[in-house]
């Protein structure tokens, strides 16, 4: 079973994501802040982190930094979901080691899609 | 009584005729004086002549008598003696009734006793002749008589001469007197000419010359100078007509005074009123040259009015943003069929103010074009309100975001039965949801599209582009569903139009939003009718979508490019959409420099238009 750490603070946002990842078939852990995320990620090894940018302790930005250096997670995609549509937003989110950028709000069509592209074809 | 000119004119011309009739009794006396003396010489001495004449006649005679009758000593000789002898008495008489001249007297007195003794020595002869013969009478009559003869004869010669020689005297004393009866006239005639002409100029002067001062006063005053007076002064018509025409100029300069007065106060209220206006206003004439700056365009412009008067805008005022606006509208036949403005950034001492430039011509009673008013509205506080405005705008539908994230998971998961079965209540609950889920995903990222626009953080990725080709990639997801609608897409594009110099995605965004604002208003039984053109015209690409749809109302035209504006239908409802399509379609179209705008008909259709620069890159 694929593992997916996703990172958000917002529990109204958790909830139906959770449902929709454990319901297509997923492992699913959940961290709400940005320090449980580093930690997490290097316990649960996930194949993949849905990582939101504006998160408490720790930002998204230096989340993945830290995890793109660190040895055991660099492999990881990291895919960032944020309200933030800005263009600089996505291009620091790109240059900081994030593979894909998905605008908030998304739909579930659009999130299997991006989480086909990565998890798929290791099945 | 008043001294006028008519009783002074009739006083001079009195003057005159006294010195005429003066002239003329000076002349009657003259010539009097002459006829006078020419008649006393004709009666009084003419007849003393004539009897001196006659009697020295009749005295011959007398003594041709006496000859004859010594020798023939008959009775005819003598009778001959007595008859002259009464002819000289005759004569004699008629000289001594008329002895006019001294010595004349005592000549008569000598001829009548000479006369007497002659008469006497004649009957003493015819005595001696009777007594002692011829002889001895002819020695008496020798001796006696014919001296006494010579000597009466001489006395009558002496009374002739007398009278002859004072009718000489007469004679030239008559001519002395003529001589100065015509001496003296023509002098009294030279007399009254040269006073009668000295009246006359001074009069003809005294009269004309202030008449002539007049005229000139009056020259003056036509010219607008009413500061005339005249200085005459008199109590006659003219001295009357002077003080009447001064009267006259102070009035007028009064009058003058007074409506400079209101002018000049008319004047600087409407200066008054334009330095005030907090408005930038510039006025140039049909040749752009600048008529008037007032203080607020002096400070956005950094310019003094004073400086600049007259020259040409571009010489002193270099913002070619201006002047081209000032063209544009200038050269412009239809006025609606261009934006009524532009907005420019001027920066001065590194602070940058950003200004509405509004401009307006002006044209004259015939309609010509006789310059035009420029009006800078100072929008820098407009816009830091909305740049604020902005990134509020940007926040908040930014916030809208996360919400409705869950919403749309939530409400998907609950559709995709995901939690569980749910019945068709519940179902039809969940779409409303999830439709009005989506309508305000779409506002939101349509605000933000917008807001960001409006900021200028979006770059525009301009290229050179085949306008057909944006029109049919915008077109071509309408397809199917124009055809639900029973409507008909015509793109009416050449393909041999010029490159357009286009952002593809943004320019085609503007295309699609038209197509599908067009969709949404035409009718759908079949007669529904949506047709794109492109034209090219000099350096532009104009396009216009139009469609038969109900036409927008005059009043909402220029609101539609607002935010938030959408027509509405005869229910008062909106037909779908945020309501930010065109407001952002115009955002576009102008960073590319183009305009955008709407020509619409009730019941007819509506057309919108923009403009694309050409460019073959």
């Amino acid at each position: 079973m694929r593992k997916i750490l996703v990172v958000e603070d917002e529990k109204n946002i958790i909830l139906p994501l959770k449902m929709f990842l454990q319901k297509s078939g997923y492992d699913v852990r959940i961290a709400r802040n940005g320090v449980d995320a580093i930690n997490e990620a290097q316990e649960f090894i996930p194949d993949l982190i849905l990582l939101d940018i504006l998160l408490p302790k720790m930002n998204g930005y230096l989340v993945c930094q830290s995890l793109k250096e660190e040895q055991k997670t660099k492999h990881i995609p990291v895919i960032f979901m944020s309200a933030k549509t800005q263009q600089e937003d996505i291009k620091k989110a790109l240059s900081v080691g994030g593979e894909e950028y998905i605008v908030k709000p998304f739909t579930n069509e659009e999130l299997k899609k991006i989480l086909n592209k990565y998890l798929k074809e290791d099945e | 009584m008043k001294k006028s000119i008519k009783f002074k004119m009739l006083g001079i011309f009195i003057l005159i005729f006294l010195v005429l009739i003066l002239n003329s009794m000076w002349a009657i006396f003259n010539f009097t004086g002459l006829s006078n003396s020419i008649e006393s010489i004709m009666e009084s001495n003419y007849r003393s002549v004539v009897a001196a004449q006659n009697m020295i006649v009749a005295l011959e005679r007398q003594d041709s008598a006496e000859l004859s009758y010594m020798f023939a000593s008959n009775q005819s000789a003598a009778d001959n003696f007595l008859e002259n002898q009464k002819t000289f008495f005759k004569w004699l008489s008629r000289a001594e009734d008329n002895i006019t001249e001294s010595g004349e007297t005592e000549i008569l007195e000598n001829i009548n006793q000479l006369y007497t003794q002659y008469i006497q020595e004649f009957y003493k002869l015819t005595e001696i002749e009777k007594q002692q013969g011829t002889a001895e009478a002819r020695d008496y009559y020798y001796n006696n008589i014919l001296p006494l003869f010579e000597d009466n004869k001489g006395e009558c010669r002496k009374l002739l001469n007398l009278n002859q020689n004072t009718m000489l005297n007469r004679r030239d004393k008559a001519q002395q007197t003529a001589k100065k009866a015509s001496f003296s006239t023509s002098v009294v005639s030279l007399l009254t000419i040269t006073i009668g002409l000295i009246l006359a100029i001074y009069l003809t002067r005294k009269i004309v010359r202030p008449i002539e001062n007049l005229i000139d006063k009056i020259k003056n005053i036509s010219e607008g100078d009413y500061s005339q007076q005249l200085d005459i002064t008199g109590a006659d018509e003219i001295g009357e007509l002077a003080r009447e025409f001064n009267t006259m100029t102070e009035k007028l300069k009064s009058y003058e005074l007074l409506n400079i007065r209101k002018l000049k106060k008319e004047k600087q209220k409407a200066e008054a009123i334009v330095e005030s206006i907090s408005d930038g206003i510039i006025v140039t004439d049909e040749n752009n040259n600048i008529i008037l700056v007032n203080r607020a365009a002096e400070k956005a412009l950094d310019i003094k009015e004073k400086e600049v008067l007259y020259k040409h805008f571009l010489e002193v005022i270099k913002q070619d943003d201006i002047f081209n606006t000032i063209n544009k509208v200038k050269n412009a036949k239809e006025i609606s069929e261009y934006k009524k403005y532009k907005d420019i950034s001027i920066s001065l001492d590194e602070v940058t103010k950003h200004y509405r430039i509004n401009v307006k011509p002006m044209s004259d009673k015939e309609g010509d074009n006789v310059g035009v008013v420029t009006l800078m509205q100072d929008i820098t506080k407009l816009r830091e309100v909305d740049q604020m405005k902005s990134d509020f705008v940007s926040t908040v539908s930014h916030e809208f975001r996360t919400p409705l994230t869950s919403i749309s998971m939530s409400v998907e998961l609950l559709l995709d039965k995901t939690p569980g079965d749910i019945n068709d209540d519940q179902q039809q609950l969940l779409e409303a949801i999830r439709e009005d889920g989506e309508r305000l995903k779409n506002l939101v990222s349509d605000l933000l599209d917008l807001s960001r626009l409006e900021s200028g953080k979006v770059q525009m990725d301009i290229g050179s582009y085949s306008i057909k080709e944006i029109v049919d990639y915008a077109v071509k997801p309408f397809l199917k569903q124009a055809k639900d609608k029973n409507t008909s897409i015509e793109v009416n594009v050449k393909e041999t139009l010029s490159r357009a110099k286009a952002d593809f995605n943004k320019v085609s965004w503007v295309v699609t939003n038209l197509v599908s604002n067009a969709l949404r208003y035409t009718p759908t039984d079949g007669t529904g009718k949506i047709e794109i053109i492109a034209k090219e015209t000099a350096n532009k690409i104009l396009v216009s979508v139009t469609d038969n749809g109900r036409g927008i109302p005059e009043d909402d035209q220029s609101k539609i490019f607002d935010k938030f504006i959408q027509a509405k239908d005869e229910n008062g409802e909106t037909s779908g959409g945020t309501g930010l399509g065109l407001a952002i379609s115009k955002e576009i179209i102008n960073a590319h420099g183009g305009d955008i705008w709407v020509k619409s008909k009730i019941g007819e259709g509506t057309t919108f238009y923009f403009t694309l620069y050409t460019g073959n890159k």
